[in-house]
């Protein structure tokens, strides 16, 4: 290298901020078409994708409710890199966090429930609704696990917030849905926002927003409130081994995947009424094999 | 309700930082240690904190606070030279497809040589590598790197140079 050249110049030589003459003067030299050939390679190296969507979820679940299996923690255990010291800190932050009100609905079971300002809220099987009634005022928020109907008194405003995404009513009847990697949001009356780390929607009637790993849909809906309310869950599009979950709150199943990765999508409905239909119903039209193991666990695949 | 209007604790503000701030954190981990789940927890990791400290913490402080945090797990672990090595096994994925407007003579970059410089650039300095892949991957700017690792730009510009002075070295006769 010659005498002119600091030790910046090829980081000026990027940003196209040589002179004239030490441009032409560089690129005369020898080593130019090396450093042209590096730099044109490292353009092939491609961006790493990151999963964001999880990482926001995983960050507002750990501040507003309780830990779950799924935590941070966990992977840090794995790495075991001996910074135990920092999460027993964040532990017992989440246990001094006052869990409040917690209304759950049992396998097989739907519950009821009125929030603080007066409405009206369904839950579906295996679904958990959290709230703080002495904080309503501040903070209009309630965190669900699984699925729940909101009937929402006119004038009254609140969040509800689940792994996938938040939803703030802006209007009347909504249902969520929340499962690992699934979060769906339906509006049968005035309008419901939906906010994900990826975007921000406004649902009106009719309107259903699907978030799958990340990969948002909308479409549109025919019936006016959850078919699971009226005793018979309806899907559109979903991924069989949600079907499969939905199946297991109902009926007190367990499914066992033996070679079988749930993928399949699955549209249809099946009814609360009866077990064996209901099997029938999903897995028979999907044409996956299934046997009884027990009278709680259904083997599937061959 | 007007005074905390840019309280990261309104969930709108923190979204956006997140939006804003959390992929470069990641990448930024992502070539410190070559270790992508690592980098993700690490984000995770910060970002849980920030959260937990929102009322403490004002937004204009929050990206030198994610990056404290992060630096400070970070240097818990330097000292493993595991994360260094699963850099190597976790070989970065080379786009072979070409790229318009390269001048033809550069188009062919053969396999070889992209072998060669990926694990050039994995060999490089910890920070000239931050620093390098940063500018040339993730098209962050010299003064938006030396925020990032709270440097002088004039310092950014010295690891870049050095970077590929030394990628040049190591590659040898191309």
């Amino acid at each position: 290298m010659s005498d002119n050249r600091d030790d910046t110049f090829l980081a000026r030589w990027l940003n196209n901020e040589l002179s004239e003459e030490e441009k032409r003067e560089f690129e005369a030299s020898a080593e130019y078409s090396e450093y042209q050939k590096i730099i044109a390679g490292t353009k092939h190296i491609e961006k790493e994708e990151f999963d964001m969507d999880s990482i926001l979820s995983n960050v507002k679940e750990s501040k507003k409710f309780t830990l779950r299996p799924a935590s941070p923690m966990k992977t840090w255990k794995a790495w075991g890199y001996g910074i135990a010291a920092s999460l027993a800190l964040l532990v017992g932050f989440f246990f001094l966090y006052d869990p409040g009100t917690v209304v759950k609905a049992g396998i097989g079971e739907q519950q009821v429930a009125s929030l603080p300002g007066g409405s009206q809220v369904v839950l579906n099987a295996g679904s958990t609704l959290t709230y703080n009634a002495s904080d309503w005022e501040k903070k209009r928020e309630v965190k669900l696990e699984g699925e729940a109907y909101f009937k929402v008194k006119p004038g009254s405003q609140f969040s509800v917030i689940s792994g996938g995404g938040k939803v703030t009513v802006l209007g009347t009847e909504f249902n969520v849905w929340d499962a690992q990697g699934l979060f769906q949001v339906t509006c049968y009356e005035g309008s419901v926002s939906v906010l994900t780390s990826k975007s921000d929607n406004t649902l009106t009637l009719g309107q259903s927003f699907m978030s799958l790993r990340g990969e948002e849909t909308l479409s549109d809906v025919e019936e006016k409130q959850p078919g699971w309310t009226l005793q018979r869950s309806s899907f559109k599009s979903v991924p069989v081994r949600y079907v499969l979950k939905a199946l297991e709150n109902q009926f007190n199943l367990q499914f066992e995947y033996n070679e079988f990765d749930g993928d399949q999508r699955f549209t249809g409905s099946f009814p609360h009424a009866d077990k064996q239909t209901a099997l029938e119903i999903v897995l028979g039209s999907l044409q996956i094999n299934y046997r009884q193991k027990d009278s709680r666990t259904v083997i599937l695949g061959d | 309700m007007a005074e905390k209007k840019q309280s990261l604790c309104d969930e709108t503000n923190f979204d956006h930082l997140f939006k804003k701030e959390g992929r470069t954190l990641a990448s930024y981990l992502y070539y410190k240690f070559g270790d992508k789940a690592l980098a993700q927890d690490m984000v995770q990791e910060a970002f849980i904190k920030l959260w937990h400290k929102c009322a403490e913490v004002p937004l204009e402080k929050a990206r030198g606070f994610l990056y404290t945090v992060a630096s400070n797990l970070a240097t818990s672990m330097v000292r493993h030279d595991q994360v260094k090595l699963r850099y190597r096994e976790q070989v970065m994925k080379v786009n072979e497809r070409r790229v318009e407007n390269e001048s033809p003579e550069f188009v062919i970059l053969e396999k070889e040589f992209m072998e060669k410089l990926k694990n050039a650039i994995a060999r490089l300095p910890v920070k000239q590598r931050e620093a390098y892949l940063l500018n040339r991957v993730e098209k962050k700017t010299y003064k938006e790197i030396s925020e990032i690792m709270d440097v002088s730009v004039k310092a950014i510009e010295k690891l870049i140079h050095k970077a590929l002075q030394k990628l040049r070295n190591e590659i040898g006769d191309i």
